[in-house]
C-alpha cells in the first residue's frame, strides 16, 4: 500500500502534474502568479479544498448515487458539494482563524471555478479510488497544482523586470515561460514506480 | 419581509430549481441511456469481428479469477471476455481490456486463437495524443502483433521475434497496447491448460 | 452607455470581447482539448451550446433568483445544461465524445460561462443574452479552431485527419502535447496584442 501510495504521491506531483500536464487549473494558475506569496496562499488554499471536497465527493457518490442508480446528476452535484464547502471553509476561517483569513480569503470564493478540483473528484469516481485514495490524490494533485504555481510566480517575479517586446508582455510571456516549465516536466513521463 | 420567511422562500426557490434540474436530467437520461448503451454494445461487437474475422459468433462469458490473476501482473482491466465460435466450435477468446497508454482508458479489444495466436487488435477508444499515441489505431502499428505467439516486448525500431516497433514518439502507448495483448494471450494460455 | 442591438450584442462576443483573446478566459479547454481541429470545434459548439441555454434561462428566471444565492442557482443551471450536452454526445456522437473525456463535464467550471451570466444574462431580456450567449460561444469556438488549427498542421501534420505533407516532413510533434498548447496559445495572444496596438495607434492618429 506504502508504495501505491507514493505511487500516486509522484505521479501528481511530477509525471501527470495537474497544471503542466493535465491542463486543469489554468485560469489561478495564470491569473494569480505574479508574486511568490500569494501564489503559495492560493496554492494552499486549492489544496485545502480538494482534499475535502474529495473527502465529500467520495462520500455522496458512494452512499448517495450509486446505490440509487443516479450517476448521471454527477457533474451537477459535485459542483454543489465543492461551491458549499467553499463557502463554509470561508465562513469558518473568517470566524475562527482570522489570520488564515486575511492571507486567504480572497482566493477562496475563486476556487469553486477552479477546474482543478471538480476534476480531482471525477478523477477519483473514473479511477475507482477508495476513501482514503480518493482523499490523498485531491491533497496531493493540490500539492502538484502549488508546485507548479510556485515554480511559476517565481520566475514572473524575476521576468517582469526585464525587458520584453510590448506584445508579449503580461499573459502571452507567462505562457511561452509555462511552455519551457512544461517541457522540464515531460522529463519525469515514463517514469513510473 | 422577515429573516425567517425570507429564508425560506430562498431554500423553496434553489430547491425548485435544482428540483426541475434533476427532473429533466432524468427525463433525458431515460431516452440517452438505452442509446448510450447501444452504441457500446455496437462499437464492441464492430471490434471484435475485426479481431477474430473467422469467428461467427461471439458468447460472453462472466468475470473469474483468471482475469484478477492477469489483473494483477500486467496492471490491465479485462472489461469482457468471449469465447469466439464457429459453426457452434470455440476457435478461440476475444477480451475488451483497458490499460494506461499516455493516459488512462485506453480501451483495446484482443482476438486470441486456439494455439495462443494473436489473430487481430483493434483500440475501441483512447485518449492519447493526436500525431502520436493516437497513431496505435493505424493498421500499420496493430497488424505488427498478428500471428504473434507468448509474451510479447516493445523496442524502439527492428523488431524480431515476439517484439513490435513502438510508435514513434508513444512508447508508453505501445507499451499500454502490448500490456493488453499480453494479458491476452496469458488468460487464452491458462484457459487451455 | 447606448443600448445595444442583438446583432451589436453577437458582435461584440464573437470580436471585441473575444473570450478568449481578449478576457482570457476559459483557460482549461482552450489548452487542453485543442490537440485536433476536430477536438476543438467539437469543444466550442458544446460550450456555446450550453451558454446560450443558461443565458437564455438565467435572463428569464434573472428576477425570480434571489440575489444571495444566485451562483449556486447560476451553478446548477449550468451544470444541468453541461450533463444534457454530456449525454446527448454519447448518445449521438461517441466518438467526439469520447476524445474529449472529462473536459465535457469541466465546461460547468469554465469561467466564461458563469461570468456571462452574472455580467449579462441576470441583466439583459432574453433576445439579447441569446445573442450574448452566441456571440461569445461563437468566439470561443472561432478561438480553439485557430489554436487547434495551427497545433494540428504543425504537430500532427495533419487537418482534420488528412495527411498534409507525406513521408518527408516529421511534424514537431511537441506541438500537440502539453508545451506546445502554451506556446502557441501564448504566440496567438500576442499576435492579437500587436494587432490591437497597431490599430489603436492608426486612431489615435
Amino acid at each position: 500500500m506504502a508504495k501505491e501510495i507514493i505511487a500516486i504521491l509522484l505521479s501528481a506531483l511530477l509525471t501527470e502534474n495537474f497544471v503542466m500536464v493535465k491542463f486543469y487549473g489554468i485560469c489561478p494558475f495564470l491569473g494569480v502568479s505574479k508574486k511568490t506569496d500569494t501564489a503559495i496562499g492560493m496554492g494552499m488554499a486549492v489544496t485545502f479544498v480538494m482534499g475535502i471536497a474529495s473527502l465529500f465527493t467520495y462520500l455522496a457518490n458512494t452512499y448517495l448515487l450509486v446505490p440509487f442508480g443516479l450517476e448521471y446528476l454527477q457533474t451537477i452535484l459535485f459542483i454543489l458539494i465543492i461551491a458549499g464547502l467553499v463557502q463554509l471553509v470561508e465562513m469558518f476561517v473568517k470566524k475562527s482563524i482570522p489570520p488564515l483569513y486575511n492571507a486567504l480569503g480572497i482566493y477562496l470564493p475563486l476556487i469553486t471555478t477552479n477546474c482543478a478540483v471538480l476534476s480531482s473528484a471525477l478523477l477519483n469516481v473514473q479511477n475507482n479510488y477508495n476513501l482514503l485514495y480518493s482523499v490523498l490524490f485531491g491533497v496531493f494533485a493540490g500539492l502538484g497544482f502549488t508546485l507548479a504555481i510556485v515554480l511559476m510566480a517565481g520566475i514572473r517575479e524575476y521576468i517582469d523586470e526585464k525587458a520584453i517586446p510590448e506584445s508579449f508582455r503580461g499573459f502571452p510571456i507567462a505562457l511561452l515561460t509555462a511552455g519551457l516549465m512544461a517541457i522540464g516536466f515531460m522529463g519525469f513521463s515514463g517514469f513510473s514506480i | 419581509m422577515s429573516k425567517v420567511k425570507e429564508i425560506t422562500k430562498i431554500s423553496v426557490i434553489l430547491f425548485l430549481i435544482t428540483a426541475i434540474s434533476a427532473l429533466l436530467l432524468a427525463l433525458v437520461n431515460n431516452i440517452t441511456a438505452p442509446m448510450i448503451a447501444a452504441n457500446e454494445e455496437q462499437s464492441v461487437q464492430d471490434a471484435l469481428r475485426v479481431v477474430m474475422p473467422e469467428a461467427d459468433r461471439f458468447e460472453a462469458r462472466a468475470k473469474g479469477d483468471l482475469e484478477a490473476a492477469a489483473e494483477e501482473e500486467y496492471e490491465s482491466d479485462i472489461m469482457e471476455l468471449y469465447d469466439a465460435k464457429k459453426d457452434g466450435e470455440t476457435v478461440g477468446i476475444c477480451a475488451i481490456v483497458e490499460t494506461k497508454g499516455y493516459d488512462t482508458g485506453l480501451r483495446s479489444a484482443v482476438g486470441v486463437d486456439a494455439e495462443g495466436t494473436v489473430t487481430g487488435v483493434e483500440i475501441i477508444s483512447h485518449q492519447e495524443t493526436p500525431g502520436l499515441g493516437a497513431n496505435a489505431e493505424d493498421e500499420e502499428f496493430r497488424s505488427q502483433y498478428v500471428g504473434k505467439n507468448g509474451e510479447i516486448s516493445v523496442v524502439k525500431s527492428g523488431a524480431g521475434e515476439n517484439e513490435i516497433n513502438a510508435i514513434s514518439g508513444a512508447t508508453m502507448t505501445s507499451d499500454g497496447v502490448t500490456r493488453a495483448v499480453n494479458t491476452v494471450t496469458a488468460i487464452a494460455g491458462e484457459m487451455s491448460e | 452607455m447606448k443600448k445595444q442591438t442583438a446583432v451589436g450584442v453577437f458582435l461584440n462576443g464573437l470580436i471585441k470581447e473575444n473570450p478568449t483573446f481578449v478576457q482570457l478566459l476559459g483557460m482549461c479547454p482552450t489548452l487542453a482539448v485543442t490537440t485536433s481541429l476536430k477536438n476543438g470545434i467539437g469543444m466550442g459548439l458544446s460550450a456555446t451550446a450550453v451558454l446560450i441555454a443558461s443565458n437564455v434561462i438565467i435572463s428569464l428566471l434573472r428576477k425570480l433568483i434571489p440575489q444571495k444565492v444566485r451562483i449556486a442557482a447560476y451553478i446548477v443551471i449550468i451544470a444541468a445544461f453541461v450533463t444534457m450536452i454530456q449525454m446527448l454526445l454519447e448518445a449521438f456522437l461517441p466518438e467526439l465524445s469520447s476524445s474529449l473525456g472529462i473536459f465535457i463535464p469541466l465546461i460547468v467550471v469554465n469561467c466564461i460561462i458563469l461570468a456571462r451570466a452574472e455580467a449579462f444574462a441576470s441583466k439583459n431580456g432574453v433576445l439579447h443574452s441569446a445573442a450574448d450567449g452566441l456571440g461569445m460561444g461563437l468566439g470561443f469556438t472561432a478561438a480553439l479552431s485557430l489554436i487547434s488549427a495551427v497545433r494540428e498542421i504543425l504537430g500532427a501534420g495533419t487537418i482534420f485527419d488528412i495527411e498534409l505533407y507525406g513521408e518527408a516532413v516529421q511534424p514537431m510533434s511537441v506541438i500537440t502535447l502539453a508545451p506546445g498548447g502554451f506556446i502557441v496559445l501564448g504566440i496567438l495572444v500576442a499576435a492579437v496584442n500587436y494587432i490591437m496596438r497597431r490599430k489603436g495607434e492608426k486612431k489615435n492618429g
